[in-house]
């Protein structure tokens, strides 16, 4: 069995005993500025400030969706194409949309480590039907073709 | 001054705190730019370089780290310039670039983020790059000690002070050179071999 039918038995598999991959209660929030840092006089660099919004949870299926506390409005939903970047900050996951910027989702309960594993798989399964690897996550996620 | 200050009063605070071991001190330049590599396993590890690197270092720190205002007043004062780790950020590379340039030091953690399990991860690609641009010389540094201390995964009690301290030792390496890589190209080609000086170097002294 290759390396893609067994990720697919996996996930097929996974599909059929949960509803969803994975289910978390975090809190949304966004970059609403970066700042500009100086020391003398010299610009250092910028750092973003990030705005909690809204609760709600963070559901790993096909895609990536976030639903509102009720779980009846989808708020946000992106397939793991759209992922530029993904990483843990603090207790937080992290990730970057490409044309949308960043979104950071504190989990309230669960391990973002779990969250940044499970996604990275997901990712990973997803790239490799169409025949590619994941060779790096950060700063973005860049793939290229499997070798045999 | 402040930085000098700050260096000052974390000297005494982590000599109370910790018995710290230093080897290979030799390995950094009394003058000139180079910069220094070190493995990441412990929140604790970027205070320790500072404070005791016998040069004042400047460190690339996640951008996230400045979120508390004190941080954002008191980082850049002290060495810290942000990089945004979920986007390409050249604008690190350059104040590096610019800090090397005025011939400071650059510390950088090739690992982007700390190691659950105390063993050194994959090191980032552009880490690599900056390395074989910036054409100084490259010193390992190991942080040994402090995974146990304060590991990803547990807390760190500032303010437990014990008889029996716990050890940590700083190891500083041979300065790797890497000479000039110019072009795009001259480093893409270089890469590899890097990569693979840069990892052998850094596990020889972790």
């Amino acid at each position: 069995m290759s390396r893609m039918e067994e990720y697919l038995k996996l996930e097929s598999e996974l599909m059929e005993a949960h509803q969803n991959l994975l289910r978390s209660e975090a809190v949304l929030g966004t970059v609403s500025e970066y700042l500009p840092m100086y020391c003398g006089g010299k610009l250092l660099g910028y750092t973003e400030v990030i705005i909690e919004q809204i609760s709600g949870f963070l559901l790993l299926e096909n895609t990536l969706e976030f639903v509102d506390k009720n779980g009846k409005d989808i708020l946000h939903r992106w397939d793991f194409e759209q992922l530029n970047s993904l990483l843990i900050s603090s207790k937080a996951i992290q990730i970057y949309i490409k044309k949308e910027g960043l979104y950071q989702f504190r989990l309230i309960k669960d391990s973002p480590k779990l969250w940044e594993d499970s996604l990275k798989k997901s990712v990973e399964r997803f790239y490799l039907v169409q025949g590619l690897e994941v060779f790096t996550y950060q700063p973005v996620i860049k793939t290229r073709k499997v070798t045999t | 001054m402040l930085y000098h200050f700050i260096r000052f009063v974390g000297r005494i605070y982590w000599r109370l705190r910790l018995e710290i071991q230093f080897e290979g001190e030799a390995s950094i330049p009394p003058e000139g730019p180079f910069i220094l590599i070190s493995n990441h396993v412990s929140n604790i590890d970027p205070f320790i370089t500072h404070v005791f690197c016998p040069r004042l270092l400047f460190t690339m720190t996640k951008s996230s780290a400045f979120r508390f205002k004190i941080i954002r007043f008191l980082g850049p004062k002290v060495g810290a310039f942000p990089t945004r780790r979920f986007r390409v950020d050249p604008q690190a590379v350059r104040v590096a670039l610019r800090l090397l340039g005025e011939g400071k030091p650059v510390g950088v953690f090739p690992e982007g983020e700390r190691s659950w399990d105390g063993n050194l991860r994959k090191f980032r690609i552009g880490t690599i790059k900056f390395l074989l641009k910036a054409g100084v010389p490259v010193i390992p540094c190991g942080i040994n000690g402090t995974y146990e201390i304060a590991p990803r995964w547990g807390k760190f009690d500032w303010l437990t002070f014990r008889l029996k301290k716990e050890r940590v030792v700083i190891r500083y390496g041979e300065p790797i050179l890497f000479g000039n890589h110019g072009s795009r190209i001259a480093r893409e080609k270089a890469l590899p071999d890097a990569m693979e000086r840069v990892v052998q170097a850094l596990k020889s002294v972790t």
